[in-house]
This record gives structure tokens, C-alpha cells and sequence, in this order.
């Protein structure tokens, strides 16, 4: 994460914990999207994860004057997502399988040209991973996040996270190969 | 383009993006919990608890000597009915028990 996203992070929070409101709204905004993709990653469910990301955000609103500001935002308000995440998905038992909100897809004559359309066919690929190797993945190459701030973010070994990598991207382009068929190239 | 680089390509497209109510949403229950302020200190459960406990021993103290005590300090105010001094008790202690349970399922309400 570059120092000016860091020193602009700590000056919304600084704000904040002045009580300004259009601060933490701005906040929120900056990083609503990306966490709501990390909990969707373990709940793969929109639905829940945008409730537990409600959830997070009120934690975060109630805390922020505990925050240090040693370490970077990103880091603490990640590892708030996913514990709450996970948290939320012991209590939910079962995963909502991506077939029961899968649109039927052909495996022939995909469009993958449209932005829009390939966002759906990776989201849905991802949605077929493990949590922890969809939520890993989404770290490393979304987030940016490096092996070291993964474990602080998940509390996996780093061991474990890069085996985490590495089988997530193989089931990846596995499950992308069995969406897209021979339009997978055009994807890549 | 090496493999690592397509896969971040790939990936760098999977944000998920919130409904569009998202933070219009957030603020509203913000806003609504912070509303609901919490007690002060003078009527959080600790204080009452604490301040209606010494209220509702002394008052039980004051009872019992007038009942007892015929003569010494307390034996010149003897004379006093008893009945109302026993009212006071029980109003104060329905009281308390009233505030508790007020006060207790508030905190509950602030917590969740």
C-alpha cells in the first residue's frame, strides 16, 4: 500500500474521531466493494456478506478510536471482514452452493469480450473455491496483500497460504476451463 | 504476459460491488444507535444498583430500630407510624427492581 493511501486512510480517521461523519462515509466508500468481496469469498452469498459487512462497519464506527495507527488500515479493517466472515459462517452451518444462484450456463459461445460478463464468469469461478482459497487469492491479487499481511489478516500459517495459493489458482482456471470452455482464451 | 500477471489481471476484476443503498443504509442504523444514547452515569445500571441497594438498607435499618427500640436515640422517634416508613421501603425497593430491569434490557438493546 503506497504512504500517501496510508496518510490519507489516517487522516479520514483522524476526522473521524473528531466526529465527522462525511469522513467515515468516505471511508466506508474506499473500501465497501473490497470487503464486501473478501466476505463474499468465505459466504458466497451477496445477500449475507452485504449484511455482515454492515455488521463490520458499525464495529469499525464504534473502535476506530482504538485503532493504531502502526499498522495500515487495510490490514485491521480486512481482518475484521474475515473474522466476522467466518464468524458468521459457523453460525450459518451450511454454504449457500453456487448452483442454487447460478444462472444455467452453456459451455459453448460464451461473449467474454464485455467487462460486465467477464466480472460474472470470475466471480462465479471463484465462488466454487474453497473459502479459504478464494479469500487467499482475492488477498494476494486483489488487495495486493503480501504473504506477511495475509497471516495477519486470516491468522493462517504462511505454509498454509501459499498452499492455499497455489491449489486456488489451478481450481481457478479448472473451474473457469469448465465454464468457459474453449472461450477461456479469450478471457486470458 | 506471464501467467502470474493474467491471474492478477483476472482477479483485479472480481470486486463484488455493494447495492446502492449500501451506505445510505449504514449511516441510518449509525445514526439510529447513536440516538439511542446511552445512560449517563448517573443512570447506568451500576449506580442505581449501588445507590438503591444503600437507599433500600437504610431505610429497612431505620424500620427495624423503630420497631425494636422503646428508648435511646432512635426510641425518641418511636413515635413516628411505622406503616409509611414500611410504604417508602417497599415503593423504593418495587422501584429499584423496576429501574433494574429497565436499565438491564436497555444495555441489552445498546449491545446488540
Amino acid at each position: 500500500m503506497s504512504n500517501s493511501k496510508k496518510q490519507y486512510d489516517y487522516e479520514l480517521i483522524r476526522k473521524i474521531n473528531e466526529g465527522d461523519t462525511t469522513a467515515f462515509r468516505q471511508l466506508v466508500y474506499l473500501y465497501k466493494d473490497v470487503s464486501l468481496s473478501l466476505a463474499c469469498s468465505i459466504l458466497k452469498d451477496k445477500t449475507i456478506a452485504e449484511d455482515v459487512l454492515q455488521e463490520v462497519f458499525i464495529k469499525v464506527y464504534a473502535k476506530l478510536n482504538t485503532f493504531k495507527f502502526k499498522a495500515s488500515f487495510s490490514t485491521w479493517l480486512y481482518r475484521i471482514v474475515v473474522n466476522t466472515s467466518y464468524n458468521e459462517l459457523k453460525k450459518q452451518k451450511h454454504t449457500v452452493t453456487i448452483d442454487a444462484i447460478t444462472i444455467n450456463l452453456d459451455t459453448q459461445g460464451k461473449d467474454v469480450t464485455l467487462e460486465s460478463d467477464q466480472k460474472m464468469y470470475i466471480n462465479l469461478a471463484l465462488e466454487k473455491l474453497r473459502p479459504d482459497e478464494a479469500l487467499v487469492l482475492r488477498l494476494f491479487y486483489l488487495c495486493e496483500s503480501s504473504i506477511k499481511e495475509i497471516e495477519n489478516i486470516t491468522g493462517f500459517k504462511s505454509s498454509k497460504i501459499k498452499v492455499d495459493l497455489h491449489r486456488g489458482r489451478e481450481n481457478m482456471y479448472a473451474e473457469l476451463k469448465k465454464i468457459l470452455g474453449n472461450d477461456l482464451k479469450n478471457l486470458l | 504476459m506471464n501467467e502470474e500477471e493474467k491471474l492478477r489481471q483476472l482477479l483485479k476484476k472480481s470486486t463484488i460491488n455493494t447495492s446502492d443503498d449500501f451506505i445510505n443504509n449504514l449511516m441510518q442504523t449509525i445514526e439510529d444507535k447513536h440516538s439511542a444514547k446511552s445512560p449517563s452515569i448517573w443512570w447506568s445500571f451500576k449506580t442505581v444498583f449501588i445507590a438503591c441497594t444503600a437507599l433500600v438498607l437504610i431505610l429497612t435499618f431505620i424500620l427495624f430500630k423503630l420497631i425494636h427500640v422503646e428508648n435511646g436515640f432512635l426510641g425518641s422517634i418511636s413515635n413516628i407510624p411505622k406503616m409509611p416508613i414500611f410504604l417508602i421501603v417497599t415503593t423504593v425497593f418495587l422501584y429499584y427492581i423496576n429501574t433494574l430491569v429497565k436499565l438491564s434490557t436497555k444495555k441489552t438493546v445498546l449491545n446488540k
